[in-house]
């Protein structure tokens, strides 16, 4: 399923090979990321989707190597610009951050330092990296400020983040990690605690400014609205793993993974009559804790069989560049059946996509319940 | 005062809630003040929900709290079934307020983490419930039964050991036990995923159903908004700006903040026509120092001299679909029919 055998592997900026990241804890091993393969290239956009707990941000958490702790063991391999990160000492990462690999963290409010001005804070990189005096700092901090469209960028150098509102601080945070021009930005959940107003305006910022320098992003959202009309490619993870893999067009048009297909149907639309009663998915998302057989989404999945719950499905390309890891994919002959067979059997999961009912507790086998 | 007009008010006889001119202000130091809400007016008939849209600091929250009094508003009139709210004080306020409940953004804090939540949702029926213990478990456990939680197994549990989705269901349970007449839901459903939002908005409109709830939700989704809404308010910086049945809102929005608000909302679909480019500068006006005229005015695209003197008044566009702006996006029929 990957391609780094292939003579394009140059192309690639950044290629994430079996990636896994455990973290040791009291109640046993938890696999919050579980064999993630992907790529990325010069200037693409990739999206990451998934509910709280997939794994979305520990992943480029992982990739970036923030995730700092006696308890986490990673494998597997992170390539970018013919680097193993994975392998680098810490002061080599130091390096990397900021200058060719930076990050929007989500929440704007805590992410900045409230007792520096913003000008420093946003010229920091700058400074330590490429060695700026402090003139010549202040005179980019204005310069970055402005670029990310903050009104009378002189005077805004020199306030505090509190002096800020919550859209112009994540501004802050865009020209933060755009300081020294990285090649790969990281932005993750950048607007889940922003209006829709201020979200489309910094998307599109991040947009103007990807464009503009030509610099990877992945986004990180639990928003496939967030993705649909911003992203070349998106990975769906479901439970560490990624479930489903396409180009953005192709993923809403074709949906194969029935985790895909369920977030989705769950998502209110304008253009839906008011009142429609919309799909729910049963049960919660699984602990990661300890080996899982089968396919981790198959109690809540409408569609599993007796199959989906001994066997785990691989990540399979099933027309060129759409991976999907299911037994039963949605669209196929195999699907209508497993649907009408667990429709007939009364099974929980399914008749809560049919009827919208709440369901906490799923089947852990085909039947109808077992509890 | 600086009202927006009442067109969009229905006959008082035929609604359950009607505010008048709510107006709201905290004070500052130095003689000035937050204009939190400055002349809302809105109504809700009974079986009706009213979803209130807006960004935030735009007074949706503020608006919910002052239709229970919570505080009471700096001036205005909140008739709730026969009674003026506003004018109540002591013990009849608060035996109105049993009629009234809310339900808040964050599942999680808004409940007690020490006390188990048999208790929690009994806790509004040991002030006004009966007075048997055993009527007031039986009424607990059929209010948990109702949002689906299973009483035997969860009653002595606390809630860190619930999922926030099944929090929320626990606070639904609590502001229903009352039996109240209407729910206020300040966005309920904005702390949860996706898949759990769903289940939260297909459950309360069961609810609705069931128990003749009357709803007053807030939320600054707009798809979510119409999913649930009869009506909706959309409200910028302590004033309404539109209110309408929701399709005619959202096909032809005729407030120009209205359309930015619809525009900006993400669509899950990859064809959808987004415009990438716009990036405001600035941001919303403070409302300590609010715009004259139109608050809008400042990021309008079609804002004139006249609304920088002039504020605009609420005037109808069709049958149920009223809007406050001298420069609507869609013809306005009848100029004869603005009422005061």
């Amino acid at each position: 399923m990957t391609e780094s055998e292939t003579p394009s592997r140059g192309q690639a900026l950044l290629e994430v090979e079996d990636l896994s990241t455990h973290f040791t804890i009291d109640a046993g091993r938890l696999r919050a990321v579980d064999q993630v393969s992907f790529s990325l290239k010069p200037g693409q956009t990739m999206g990451i989707v998934g509910e709280s707990g997939s794994g979305k941000t520990v992943l480029s958490r992982t990739i970036m190597r923030l995730n700092l702790g006696s308890n986490v063991q990673t494998s597997g391999s992170v390539r970018f610009l013919d680097k193993e990160l994975l392998d680098l000492p810490m002061d080599e990462m130091t390096k990397i951050w900021g200058q060719d690999m930076a990050m929007v963290f989500q929440d704007p409010m805590t992410s900045l330092n409230p007792v520096v001005k913003v000008g420093r804070q946003v010229s920091e990189h700058v400074r330590k990296h490429l060695g700026a005096s402090k003139t010549e700092s202040k005179d980019l901090a204005v310069e970055l400020l402005r670029s990310v469209r903050i009104p009378e960028a002189k005077t805004a150098v020199d306030r505090y983040p509190h002096e800020l509102s919550g859209g112009m601080r994540q501004r802050i945070s865009i020209a933060i990690a755009l300081a020294c021009g990285p090649k790969l930005l990281f932005a993750d959940e950048p607007t889940t605690a922003l209006d829709v107003t201020v979200q489309h305006q910094i998307l599109n910022l991040l947009g103007i400014q990807q464009q503009e320098r030509s610099m990877a992003m992945v986004l990180v959202t639990h928003d496939l609205g967030v993705v649909a009309g911003r992203t070349d490619e998106i990975l769906v993870m479901y439970a560490g793993k990624i479930v489903e893999k396409a180009k953005t067009a192709e993923l809403f048009k074709s949906t194969e993974h029935p985790y895909t297909e369920a977030l989705l149907r769950s998502i209110p639309k304008t253009d839906q009559p008011s009142h429609t009663r919309l799909a729910a998915i049963a049960g919660r998302p699984p602990t990661l804790i300890g080996l899982t057989e089968g396919c981790s989404f198959s109690p809540r999945c409408p569609y599993a069989q007796e199959r989906c719950f001994e066997e785990a499905p691989p990540l399979e390309e099933t027309t060129p560049g759409h991976y999907t890891a299911c037994w039963h994919r949605v669209g196929t002959p195999e699907n209508q059946e497993a649907w009408d067979k667990n429709l007939a059997a009364g099974r929980l999961s399914t008749l809560a996509v049919e009827q919208g009912q709440i369901v906490d507790e799923v089947p852990l086998s085909v039947g109808p319940s077992d509890k | 005062m600086a009202g927006s007009g009442k067109a969009h008010l229905r006959n008082p006889e035929d609604v359950l809630i009607r505010a008048e001119d709510l107006v709201v202000e905290f004070p500052l130091s130095k003689g000035r003040v937050v204009n939190a809400l400055s002349g809302i007016s809105l109504d809700v008939k009974k079986g009706e929900t009213l979803g209130l849209v807006g960004e935030s600091g735009c007074g949706k929250s503020t608006t919910a709290k002052s239709l229970i009094q919570l505080p009471p508003p700096t001036s205005g009139t909140v008739c709730f079934a026969g009674d003026d709210l506003t004018d109540l004080v002591g013990e009849d306020l608060r035996q109105a307020r049993t009629d009234l409940q809310m339900i808040f953004q964050d599942p999680i804090s808004s409940l007690n983490p020490r006390r188990k939540i048999g208790d929690v949702v009994a806790e509004p029926l040991r002030v006004w419930g009966p007075r048997e213990a055993t009527e007031q478990t039986e009424l607990v456990n059929s209010m948990l039964e109702a949002v689906g939680i299973d009483p035997q197994i969860s009653r002595d549990k606390r809630p860190h050991e619930f999922s926030g989705g099944q929090c929320q269901r626990i606070s639904i349970a609590r502001a229903l036990v009352l039996g109240p007449q209407v729910i206020i839901c300040d966005e309920p459903v904005s702390a949860l995923d996706v898949s759990v939002q769903a289940q939260i908005l297909n459950m309360l409109e069961d609810l609705k159903a069931d128990y003749g709830l009357t709803l007053v939700f807030i939320a600054h989704d707009l798809a979510v908004v119409k999913n649930v809404s009869d009506r909706v308010a959309v409200m910028y910086l302590g004033k309404m700006c539109e209110v309408s049945e929701p399709n005619s809102l959202y096909v032809t929005p005729a407030h120009p903040y209205t359309k930015l608000l619809l525009s900006s909302s993400p669509v899950p679909d990859p064809e959808a026509d987004i415009d990438v480019t716009m990036v405001e500068e600035g941001d919303v006006p403070s409302p300590i120092d609010p715009p004259s005229g139109c608050r809008f005015r400042t990021r309008c695209e079609y804002a004139s001299e006249r609304c920088a003197k002039e504020e605009p008044i609420m005037r109808q566009v069709s049958e149920d679909h009223f809007v406050a702006c001298h420069h609507p996006l869609v013809s306005v029929p009848d100029p004869a029919e603005v009422s005061a």
